[in-house]
């Protein structure tokens, strides 16, 4: 019996939040959507981002996800129903002060019978929620509940409820053993415990001995319960196994949950708001991508005003975004890193329609404004930066860079950037690329499969906060002038 | 033919005096060779072999050691063995009988076995090397024996007896019953498959920590005692095996067990190293003093020890023509230059005790000694006095050096007037020349090396390019200027050719 409500057929990996993960969640602004979306809830918090920073990859899972949210968009009840009865058993179970207590084996044995004993009651209560669960059309719940009712018949529930009560050894205890190495008893086997009074018939009948340990020999008696432990090692570690495994289901059972109950929340949020979502579809082709009315979501989360969405038509490696100072470009970047990334987590996408292709994995290096270091300090933190990105990019990655190497002058910064893009571009890694250089944007204009984004600028030199396909423009007015004196001589 | 030994032919050694062992920290790779050793053996790495025949008798030991599947063999077989020698000191230390003999049985069951698995292996291996062939065939002919034969059949008897006895046990409070096993059913495999249905979850998995000593508790012991009386049998069997079988161990099977722990524990002591990418060869052996050369060797005492760091340190080479005899070493502090005259003492030494040296090729010859002169540090004198001091040490060296003599001269007169210096250091030049002696000599005093063509000047170098690498080449080397923002990216691999690389290798 297992949840696995965020992926067919694992659980989500709990992966250390590294320097990659919170640049990308801090420069696109996730962690403002995260916030929002987990109503200031750690655990949730946690899950969403865990979800966010471990992009689904494969085309069945992301269906198979977004079946779910779906679910959970129409039928939220139930997965609150769920989310309750799992936090009542991790409760139940810091309650349970004794249990796991006791170090050895016997101890061990006992506290988790008795805490065996409470499951059984919670599973029951899980199959009574299963069985009227309302509203569900996907793969993943449907699957959750035919399990329960494979699983927990009432036969079984029966035999188990049995075996629990012969566990509960009290003074009596009878085993099998051998003579082992070096003539230690050994192979101990737990044997079934007879009747009080035909243990005494066995043992007189042929030719058995016994003897009593003395009421005041503490020595024997604690070597007595040592060889009790031995004997109930394996016993102890099976239903310590069978315990956990079920607290282990109703403590995933709880997060995944509670990443539903996050994602409808911010649904709602969206919709309160005055905003819109869609579905993602899937473009099988690399590079593609066409989506209509883009917005930043992050962006929704902070302003007022009403945010300018965009549209995109992309079938390149690399996308120069260029122009005018506060027109809107990083505001771009990051509202296509979000989409992305929700697209990738299974959910909706902050857009009217988007149709994209799958990035194997997204990264983002963003110029840091807080670094006041040395200028070389800051190139050499940049390259840093940019050496654990390659040291973990893939073909088909996405990379979102944002002014990068703008630490150090243009022409220095400009090869950089240059040698970088082209081994990437060889590499059909993808990179959307935020610059003000022209060096930079223009080193690539004879290339092919690169696409240059411009901000817009209306005819009195208001930005429009739109981004339209187009080409870069010097700042150099020397150069314009140049050409613009000397036309057709080139 | 008999098995003598696997570490010499005719037992001709010599000792070096300790400062010579201090100075070029062999006591530290001593020290480093017999912690890891089974068995004590630093003996055996404080006597050097004064004869071509002994050292390339132990080099061809060492070559058969060096072969994977040989090497294999004799580990288990040292390992087995030391489980033989562990069981009978447990046997000795108990009190109580049914362990006492227990211990002995396990042992004996042990040494049978671990002699059977190494002659089967190794019978059909092919062996070079006299003294594991001696060996090979002294255990042919044990293994053979009568007296082999009747241990291993009276302990598997014996043992086999011991295995089929089965008993149940019941404990009610404070009673407890033994008898003789009855069909009684087991409990565990019900719960097992009824639980396991609940099990979809990796969980961790407990783990008990039982710490068992081999001391049993009063009530294993009374439990064991009636499981005796209940099978008699058996349990006389154990007693007879003790009494006729007490000392099984043949000498020279414990000899060799002894003498294989050098090999392998000076192989065990270098792996670590070689992990790190560096080599280690045997040397060609000269009977005098001629020409000599090495390959990427490098000091042993310092490898070793950053190795635990996971750092590698740099190799030298150098080749000695024959005709030149002072290596004269200048060059900046920290360049390494004290390493490099250890190092060239430690070549002598190691390959002199018939073992394996740092480097990939060498061609070295038998010395008669090793001298060192370090500065002392420790010693706090007045100028006259310490150069005195020093200049005794030299005379002591010049007067028994001969022309198969290693001298490795270190910062000698350093503290003196430089004009002094020069004066006697050309003066110790000169004598060493004459005395036919190979001699490194690190100073400070470049212009040294036009006292006598002999001498070949070596230079240190400080590393420019890679600070973090604390060890040098003793070579001149060129650094080139490139602008500081490529050289930075080339420093992260970020250049188009280093990411071409990557990429692929990544992808």
């Amino acid at each position: 019996m297992r949840v696995n409500l965020l992926y067919k057929d694992k659980n989500l990996k709990k992966i250390e939040i590294g320097e990659l993960e919170r640049n990308l969640l801090q420069d696109l602004g996730l962690d403002i959507v995260i916030n929002s979306m987990s109503n200031g809830e750690e655990l949730s918090k946690e899950i969403i981002t865990q979800v966010l920073v471990q992009p689904l990859t494969e085309e069945n899972e992301i269906v198979y996800r977004q079946e779910i949210v779906q679910d959970a968009i129409e039928n939220i009840d139930l997965f609150k129903k769920l989310n309750k009865l799992a936090d009542d058993v991790i409760e139940s179970k810091k309650k349970s002060l004794f249990w796991m207590m006791n170090k050895k084996p016997s101890g061990v044995l006992f506290s988790n019978v008795r805490m065996m004993e409470t499951l059984i009651e919670y599973l029951l209560e899980l199959k009574k929620i299963l069985e009227n669960p309302g509203y569900v059309t996907s793969e993943g719940l449907k699957t959750l509940i035919e399990n329960t009712r494979k699983i927990l018949t009432q036969d079984y529930i029966d035999q188990l409820k049995q075996l629990l009560k012969i566990l509960e050894f009290k003074e009596i205890i009878t085993f099998s053993t051998k003579i082992g190495h070096a003539n230690r008893l050994s192979e101990f086997v737990l044997r079934l415990k007879e009747e009080k009074g035909s243990i005494l018939k066995i043992f007189s009948k042929d030719k058995g001995y016994s003897f009593v340990i003395d009421e005041r020999d503490e020595a024997g008696f604690r070597a007595l319960s040592e060889i009790k432990d031995k004997v109930l090692i394996d016993i102890a570690k099976l239903v310590h196994e069978a315990v956990s495994s079920i607290l282990r289901f109703f403590e995933i059972l709880k997060e995944e949950t509670s990443f539903y109950i996050a994602v409808h929340h911010l649904h709602e949020t969206i919709k309160d708001k005055g905003y819109w979502s869609c579905f993602p579809k899937i473009n099988k082709f690399f590079p593609n991508r066409v989506i209509k009315d883009l917005y930043d979501l992050s962006l929704m989360f902070v302003t007022k005003e009403k945010i300018i969405p965009n549209n995109l038509q992309e079938k390149d490696f690399i996308t120069f975004i260029v122009g005018a100072n506060q027109g809107g470009k990083t505001t771009f970047l990051r509202s296509l890193g979000i989409a992305q990334t929700m697209f990738q987590a299974g959910l909706f996408v902050p857009a009217k329609s988007f149709d994209s292709h799958i990035n194997s994995s997204l990264f983002t290096h963003f110029k840091k404004e807080e670094d006041v270091n040395l200028e070389s300090g800051k190139l050499d933190d940049e390259l840093k930066r940019m050496d654990e990105i390659v040291k973990r990019v893939r073909p088909q990655a996405l990379i979102l860079q944002n002014e990068s190497f703008a630490s150090t002058n243009e022409q220095e910064g400009s090869e950089i950037a240059t040698q970088i893009l082209t081994a990437f571009k060889e590499n059909s890694i993808e990179t959307f690329y935020v610059t003000h250089m022209y060096t930079l944007a223009k080193a690539f204009i004879d290339s092919q499969n690169v696409n240059y984004l411009v901000v817009e600028v209306d005819d009195n030199g208001k930005r429009t906060f739109k981004v339209k396909p187009g080409k870069p423009q010097s700042t150099s007015f020397g150069k314009d002038l140049f050409y613009k004196v000397f036309d057709g001589v080139t | 033919m008999t098995f003598n030994s696997l570490l010499t032919a005719t037992g001709k050694t010599v000792k070096e005096n300790e400062d010579t062992i201090k100075d070029l920290r062999v006591d530290l790779i001593i020290d480093g060779i017999s912690r890891l050793s089974r068995e004590p053996i630093g003996d055996i790495l404080f006597d050097r072999l004064t004869k071509k025949k002994d050292i390339l008798y132990r080099q061809k030991i060492l070559k058969d050691i060096q072969k994977p599947e040989f090497l294999k063999i004799l580990k288990k077989f040292s390992q087995n063995f030391e489980k033989v020698k562990n069981y009978i000191e447990l046997s000795s230390k108990s009190s109580f009988e049914i362990t006492l003999k227990g211990w002995h049985l396990e042992a004996a069951l042990n040494y049978i076995n671990s002699l059977e698995e190494f002659y089967s292996a190794v019978s059909n291996l092919k062996i070079e090397s006299e003294g594991f062939n001696e060996f090979k065939d002294f255990l042919k002919s044990y293994i053979a024996s009568n007296e082999f034969k009747t241990l291993k059949e009276e302990a598997i008897f014996t043992k086999n007896q011991l295995n089929e006895i089965k008993a149940i046990v019941n404990i009610k409070e404070n009673k407890i019953y033994v008898n003789n096993f009855n069909n009684e059913k087991r409990l565990d495999n019900d719960i097992k498959k009824a639980l396991s249905k609940l099990v979809y979850y990796e969980v961790e998995k407990l783990d008990f920590e039982i710490i068992e000593s081999h001391i049993l508790s009063n009530v294993e012991e009374k439990i064991l005692e009636l499981i005796k009386k209940l099978n008699y049998e058996p349990f006389t069997a154990l007693s007879d095996f003790y009494k006729k079988h007490r000392d099984f161990i043949e000498k020279t099977v414990e000899q060799f067990y002894k003498e294989i722990q050098f090999f392998l524990t000076f192989l065990e002591y270098i792996e670590p190293i070689k992990k790190m990418g560096l080599s280690f060869c045997f040397p060609e052996i000269a009977e005098g003093n001629g020409e000599v050369y090495f390959k990427d060797s490098f000091d042993l005492a310092l490898a070793k020890q950053q190795s635990e760091k996971g750092k590698r340190i740099i190799t030298n080479d150098l080749h000695v023509n024959k005709g030149e005899k002072i290596l004269l070493v200048t060059g900046p502090n920290q360049g390494g230059k004290t390493t490099f005259a250890r190092m060239f003492g430690q070549l002598f030494y190691f390959a002199t005790l018939g073992l394996m040296i740092p480097g990939v090729e060498a061609k070295l010859f038998v010395c008669d000694h090793i001298y060192t002169h370090f500065e002392k540090e420790e010693k706090v004198q007045s100028k006259k006095g310490k150069l005195e001091d020093e200049l005794a040490r030299a005379k002591a060296i010049l007067d028994k050096a001969t022309d198969k003599s290693i001298i490795v001269l270190n910062e000698i007169f350093s503290a003196t007037a430089l004009e002094d210096a020069y004066f006697l250091a050309e003066f110790l030049i000169k004598k060493i020349v004459n005395i036919g002696a190979i001699a490194v000599f690190v100073t400070f005093m470049h212009k040294l090396y036009r006292v006598d063509n002999s001498i070949i000047p070596l230079t240190s170098n400080v590393e420019t390019e890679n600070p973090a690498i604390r060890t040098f080449k003793i070579t001149r080397r060129e650094t080139k200027g490139r602008s500081f923002a490529i050289y930075l990216a080339e420093k992260y691999r970020l250049t188009y050719d280093c990411l071409k690389e990557r990429l692929k290798d990544e992808s």
